[in-house]
């Protein structure tokens, strides 16, 4: 029996590979798409022999579309060859993306071709087919629908909540929950309380010369790469005399945003209501403002506390009104946003820094939560459930007993990209489609309409989740495309008329509707539908109201647990992304884990013994409500003391064969009343240990010329501070002279956050492969770019800064000399190049390379990592080779670009224009900190940057004279708390 | 004071030539046979591991970033290094006439060829692709290409095979003669057809003594300038970097010294236990054992002299990193412990040289060499793993430990060695019988003189 079964899978699995064939197929099923058209026409397979129109072997085609990260749209540029979608990049002209992309964009491409995505319909584990699925969605129950419920993620699409509302109909007395694991907005319980309505607040960091951040990570927003373009615009310090804004951070753990932080206080979660109630104090002057609940609260700060606070009330209250920003995390409780709004229109930023808009993810409009949605289930109120994305199953409080309400449910479906947790509890399981395999819509943070465009046929045969609840509604299945275009149509007057043969073809009349729906579609979205800003009237009394709440809750004492998103896996949703997975996360460089951070101090009270990181880690029990969950403890200088953070989204035990084992589950520590942070966990040590992987070891620089750093006043003063790191060098050998354009970068650490975003671009652009766990402990990661973070300033308050290092090109390169077969040579523009059918692998170069950016293949890394094998392949970039082992490799400056470029050039008969060539890293980059050009284009940034003081090579003492140069990270820090 | 002679007694040729060539012919002992299949087995193992080497990956050493040279580079200069005593006795004290050298010589000169065998093992299984090592050779490629002249490594092919070719044929010239004396002495037709075929003819004539002198002395004169310069050479793979604690103009004297110093240690190690497994007191004396100790207490002292400049030059540049390397990488970094050992062996242990009793004592002197040997192991080790686990890039520092595979091939090249060596010290004549009779009969005219 076991043996027939075994026999079933695996001819199952083999005729769920993607082969050769089928492959060709889709990409030429896909190619024909990309003519513009539906994937509802015939179909035909086109072979080669005459090309698809705009289709060009070996010519990119680019297309606009959109990813949504919780539930917000991301414009996006997908780059698409012979039909295959290789690479994607931000689209410029889209509100949210700016031309940037985060490491969730980069890695979306992956995601498409991930080999362990769900390929079948299943129904209580065995085969299934989708007509009989169908057969169920379209009569899941009896009458109206009164134990019917469904469950989605928080989405922002137009389309989804028409078709909810479509369900609705059908089964009037059926019910909604959206629900997702870790917040994607700010609650709009606040702005309901103070003006009235769910409002969504609308910041503007590039008018703000001061910004508190309290636990607002803003500038690792996973859907919205505005927050911190904006904010890089007012960081960045131009001249000595230049300005600059103030940064003030108050959060339990390190983030992105804590470590640029000028004035940074670690503290638990549950303190920032305390001090969001001092500023209020000491700014708020109405008389009303000032009540007995205010002064309680605001008389718990320490001493560290009060200093900070009457230094910030200070500076806040010296700067012009409407000129500063106070933001409050998504974490946070309502009430403490609501002091934070107050707290703005206190300072006059209300209507300057600070409006409102409409939320883009509606909050209002699930009919339940998911604690309801449990109790129903529990009580055998539900009869067919729909699970339709996320991952309930691994993601839901602990307290909610997921897993038994389940098996109190007759029948369920699960829809989703992998055959996770979820899907093994559910009766039913149906393989969701990939964003870029289908139709769909979904709007930004401001609102703007953007569309979902597919790249590629579905891989898998899958299906999107509106084609699902088109059934459940009973709606005519036209498809998505055309229900889109209907939505387009309908307001413009247009009228859809079926064709005679079904009820599939769909004609739309007005060919100046449909004019603009081709713009629409290369374009990606439609900016005219941003909502309008509104600037509401706030009523006092809600402050009021918010403090009393606050200061008769109990804020918790004892050990503070922080749930946070993982910077790389967010939810966990991402968690079997091999290039995700082996991301240094920012700051403490840990990949393929996660683990509990804490403050040295509170390890040292908790017992816990002090490791190097190259050591395998101190394991630990944290428990907490009588549940607990075992991990390794990372130190981590800047952390809050008597706080533990740890990171959602690893432990996973989904049919996701990558992330399985990785970690641990901290969902199960996490309950449905406290769901970022709660009070009186406990620690306990444990015998073991485990070894985790980290691709930096050390964070001071031991006094090296790397990432140099300044304050403001001391940049006022010495403007030419880094005039030692820039200064002629002595050679006996006379210059040379390079020939047309001069490749070179220039990278501002000012304004670098150390997201990473310029990582994954570059292993998506550049075919790195990943080495796994192991392989990293042992040194041997692959990335081309890494970021370095050394720490700035005392342990306890500890900033740091961010340095992108890739292959600097030297002049004088030092890995040249030393090649005994010149494997890696100079290019007549000035590139370091690397020709690795000529290297044997002797490694010199690294040795001699001061900056250890050259990498090895130890082995055959496409083989000897199974997370490089299967489907994986088809998103390598055909431009770069796959270096096979042996040889050594590097940042190229993305070389496969410039010549591109210059070939383009060389028939348009013309030079390189100035902009037409960036590298990866810098197009990917969400604050623009990297700037590639050619120094031959005077009038670019990327010239001018180096043009500034405060512009140096790194270890320039070297003589290496590398063509990129860096500028000092200038801090801002306020003087009355040095 | 009376001297310790150089040959005790006053043996006869006859004599000479049994007590020389009686190993040649008598049936292999049973120590002999177990050190040889044991030694065989560790051969094998090597070639197991090169091949396991070479279908995986040289990932299956603990080699990373930064750290992309170890242990093959640290085995290979320390082979290397070790063939230098060889030369050194064999070609300098030739041409210094030193009389004590002929009882040593031979086998000194063998250890040499055997050490650069293993040496030559290691740049080799190094390459990430070994089947392009021919590229490192100028050779008229149809494209053209040549290799980097800039670099050290392709010096470091022709240095190598230089030494080894001028080795071999110094070790083969020596041994014609005796080739023939064994052809002449062995029992049974087929022994004499074989070692007649390596004698190449040799009868013992005045011509052929001019011509084998002449031939001798110019190979000397040849062998003499690679004592320096080979060591030097393979000092600049890491003297022209520009990584703290590479970067060092001192090296190529302060690694030939070194050489010396560690071949002087080996010479020690091999020559107290086959004098007295063999029974030779009487031609490898006690005044060997002296002279050898000496050479290894001088090279010994300019060792240290080297480590004290560059601890100095360290200290004195200023260069923060270069200062890091030497007063904190060196001496509390991730594998300090085997800067120290290097210490320990290198600087103290060969003080006790400056006693004469410790010189004399076969078991003493031995003990003190094999340390040696272990602390030159460990200068290499922390000159090339410490200073590149603590370079320029801070956020790259990283420690090294080497493998199973590591440690395997290493033992796999000390089996390797020991098995040509037994193989040598059995069908060769190992001390010049030759030569000893020149001596003894020199040694008798200035006695009747």
């Amino acid at each position: 029996m076991a043996d027939q079964l075994l026999q079933i899978r695996r001819r199952r699995s083999q005729e769920d590979e993607l082969t050769r064939r089928r492959f060709l197929e889709l990409v030429s099923a896909s190619a024909a798409l990309a003519s513009g058209c539906s994937p509802d026409r015939p179909e035909k397979i086109l072979p080669y022999t005459e090309n698809p129109r705009d289709v060009t072997p070996g010519v990119s085609t680019y297309y606009a579309t959109s990813l949504l990260i919780d539930g917000f749209a991301t414009g996006l540029v997908a780059t698409t060859r012979e039909g295959r979608p290789v690479k994607i990049e931000g689209n410029p002209a889209h509100p949210a993306s700016l031309g940037a992309t985060n490491v969730w964009h980069q890695a979306s491409v992956l995601e498409l071709y991930d080999p362990d995505r769900g390929r079948a319909v299943s129904k209580r584990g065995l085969p299934a087919t989708w007509d009989a699925l169908d057969a169920f969605l379209a009569r899941p129950v009896t009458g109206q629908g009164e134990k019917l419920r469904l469950l989605l993620e928080p989405t922002s699409s137009p389309l989804v909540h028409a078709l909810v509302s479509a369900v609705k109909q059908r089964f009037p007395a059926s019910k909604v929950t959206f629900y997702a694991p870790t917040p994607g907005q700010v609650p709009g319980a606040a702005a309901r309380a103070l003006f009235g309505a769910t409002l969504a607040p609308r910041w503007d960091l590039s008018h703000a010369d001061v910004v508190v951040a309290l636990d607002a990570d803003f500038l690792a927003t996973p859907h919205d790469l505005r927050p911190a373009r904006d904010f890089a615009t007012r960081r960045r310090v131009r001249a000595s005399d230049g300005a600059m804004n103030r940064l003030y951070v108050v959060e339990p753990s390190v983030s992105v945003t804590g470590s640029l932080a000028d004035v940074r206080l670690a503290r638990p979660a549950r303190r920032v209501q305390l001090l969001a109630a001092a500023l209020l104090a000491a700014l708020d002057k109405r008389p009303d403002a000032s009540n007995g609940a205010l002064t309680r609260l605001a008389g718990a700060l320490d001493d560290d506390e009060r200093r900070f606070v009457a230094a910030l009330v200070k500076d806040l209250a010296s700067r012009a009104p409407g000129a500063t920003l106070v933001l409050a995390g998504e974490r946070q409780p309502a009430e403490v946003h609501v002091l934070a709004y107050a707290l703005n229109v206190a300072l006059g930023n209300l209507g300057a820094t600070l409006s409102f808009s409409e939320q883009a993810v509606p909050e209002t409009a699930g009919d339940q939560d998911l604690p309801a949605l449990a109790r129903e289930m529990h009580a055998g109120a539900v009869d067919a459930l729909l699970v339709l994305g996320g991952n309930p199953a691994y993601d839901a409080p602990a307290d909610l007993g997921w897993t038994r309400a389940l098996q109190a449910v007759p029948v369920s479906l699960f829809a989703g990209l992998y055959a996770n947790e979820t899907a093994r509890a559910a009766t039913w399981y149906a393989p969701l489609a990939h964003p870029f395999e289908t139709w769909g819509d979904g709007r930004a943070q401001d609102g703007t309409w953007s569309l979902v465009q597919p790249l590629i046929r579905s891989l898998h045969g899958a299906r999107s989740v509106t084609e699902l609840l088109a059934i459940v509604a009973g709606a005519p299945r036209t498809g998505d495309y055309a229900r889109l275009r209907s939505a387009f149509g309908a307001p413009r007057g247009e009228v859809r008329r079926l064709d005679e043969s079904g009820a599939e073809r769909l004609e739309h009349t007005d060919p100046a509707v449909e004019s603009a729906w081709e713009r629409l579609l290369a374009r990606g979205f439609d900016e005219s539908t941003a909502f309008p800003r509104q600037v509401p009237e706030p009523r006092p009394a809600a402050v009021t109201d918010a403090l009393t709440r606050l200061a008769a809750r109990d804020a918790g004492s004892g050990l503070e647990l922080d749930f946070l998103r993982s910077p790389t896996v967010h939810d966990g949703r991402f968690a079997n992304l091999s290039w995700l997975l082996e991301l240094p996360a920012p700051i403490v460089k840990l990949c393929w884990d996660n683990a509990f951070f804490m403050s040295p101090a509170t390890a040292a009270r908790l017992g816990i013994p002090a490791v190097e990181r190259s050591e395998p880690h101190p394991v630990v029990e944290v428990s907490h409500e009588s549940r607990s969950v075992r991990g390794p403890v990372v130190v981590l200088d800047g952390h809050a003391d008597d706080t533990v953070s740890v990171w959602l989204g690893y432990g996973r035990d989904g049919d996701e064969r990558l992330a399985k084992g990785v970690g641990f589950d901290a969902y199960r520590l996490r309950t449905n009343d406290a769901p970022s942070f709660a009070s009186g966990a406990s620690v306990k040590l444990r015998p073991e240990r485990y070894p985790l992987a980290f691709t930096q070891l050390e964070e001071r620089q031991h006094e090296r010329a790397l990432a140099l750093t300044t304050t403001l006043a001391a940049y006022r003063a010495h403007p030419d501070f880094t005039a030692e790191h820039k200064r002629p060098l002595p050679s006996i050998l006379p210059e040379y002279r390079f020939e047309g354009p001069a490749w070179a970068m220039s990278i501002d650490l000012t304004i670098c956050s150390g997201c990473s975003a310029c990582v994954v671009a570059c292993q998506a652009e550049n075919n790195v492969l990943v080495v796994g766990k192991e392989q990293v402990r042992n040194g041997r990661v692959m990335h081309w770019l890494r970021v370095d973070s050394y720490r700035v300033g005392s342990a306890k308050s500890a900033r740091f800064v961010h340095q992108p290092m890739m292959c600097q090109h030297c002049g004088d390169a030092p890995c040249e000399y030393v090649c005994p077969v010149n494997a890696t040579v100079h290019s007549p523009d000035g590139l370091n190049e690397m020709v690795y059918n000529r290297c044997v692998g002797t490694r010199f170069c690294s040795n001699n390379c001061p900056y250890k950016v050259r990498r090895f293949n130890w082995f055959d890394w496409s083989v000897h990592e199974r997370a490089n094998q299967g489907s994986v392949e088809l998103q390598r970039n055909p431009e770069v080779s796959v270096r096979e082992r042996g040889v050594m490799e590097k940042c190229t400056y993305c070389v496969q670009r410039i010549r591109a470029a210059e070939i383009r050039a060389r028939i348009e008969r013309r030079e390189i224009r100035a902009g037409e060539v960036t590298s990866a890293c810098a197009q990917a980059c969400p604050t623009q900190a990297i700037r590639f050009g050619s120094l031959t284009h005077g009038a670019t940034a990327m010239v001018e940057w180096r043009a500034e003081p405060r512009s140096y090579y790194a270890l320039h003492e070297t003589g290496a004279r590398p063509r990129t140069m860096y500028l000092a990270r200038v801090d801002n820090p306020n003087p009355e708390l040095t | 004071m009376i001297e310790t002679p150089v040959l005790v007694g006053a043996p006869s040729d006859a004599e000479l030539t049994l007590a020389l060539t009686r190993s040649v012919w008598q049936p292999p002992r049973k120590a002999w046979l177990a050190l040889l299949g044991l030694s065989g087995l560790f051969a094998l193992g090597l070639f197991a591991l090169i091949a396991y080497t070479f279908s995986e990956g040289v990932g299956l050493w603990g080699n990373n970033i930064p750290v992309a040279w170890a242990f093959a580079i640290i085995n290979f200069v320390w082979w290397i290094g070790i063939g230098h005593a060889g030369t050194f006795i064999s070609a300098v004290l030739l041409l210094l006439e030193q009389s004590w050298r002929t009882s040593i010589n031979r086998f000194a000169e063998a250890m040499t060829l055997f050490a650069v065998v293993q040496a030559g093992i290691f740049p080799l299984i190094h390459l990430g692709r070994p089947w392009f090592a021919y590229w490192l050779v100028p050779y008229p490629a149809t494209m053209e290409l040549w290799p980097n002249f800039k670099s050290a490594l392709p010096w470091d092919a022709a240095a190598v095979s230089t030494y080894f070719t001028v080795s071999l044929l110094f070790w083969y010239l020596g041994l014609i003669p005796d080739l023939a004396v064994v052809r002449d002495a062995a029992p049974g037709i087929w022994r004499r057809r074989i070692y007649g075929v390596f004698a190449l003819g040799w009868r013992g004539s005045a011509r052929h003594l001019r011509h084998y002198r002449i031939a001798y002395g110019m190979l000397a004169g040849l062998a003499t300038p690679l004592v320096l310069s080979v060591h030097s050479v393979v000092s600049s793979d890491f003297a022209i970097t520009i990584l703290p604690g590479w970067h060092s103009t001192l090296f190529p004297p302060y690694f030939v010294a070194g050489a010396i110093f560690s071949g002087f240690a080996m010479v020690t190690t091999l020559m107290v236990p086959i004098r007295r497994l063999f029974g030779l007191e009487h031609v490898i004396t006690t005044r060997h054992l002296d002279n050898v100790a000496k050479f290894t207490l001088l090279t010994g002292l300019i060792v240290d002299f080297s480590y004290l400049c560059e601890f100095y030059i360290a200290w004195y540049s200023g260069e923060a990193p270069e200062y890091y390397t030497f007063f904190h990488a060196f001496i509390t970094g991730p594998n300090a412990g085997i800067f120290w050992t290097a210490m320990v062996c290198n600087v103290l242990v060969p003080q006790l040289y400056w006693f004469s009793a410790v010189r004399r004592h076969p078991i003493a002197t031995l003990c003190v060499a094999i340390l040696v040997n272990v602390g030159m192991w460990s200068e290499r080790f922390f000159l090339i793993v410490i200073s590149l686990e603590r370079e320029y890039s801070v956020s790259a520092w990283r420690a090294y430990s080497p493998t199973w595979v590591d440690w395997g091939i290493f033992a796999g090249t000390l089996g390797f060695f020991l098995f040509l060596f037994l193989l040598f010290i059995k069908y060769v004549p190992f001390v010049p019988v030759s030569e000893v009779k020149e001596l003894a009969r020199e040694l008798a005219e200035e006695g009747h003189a």
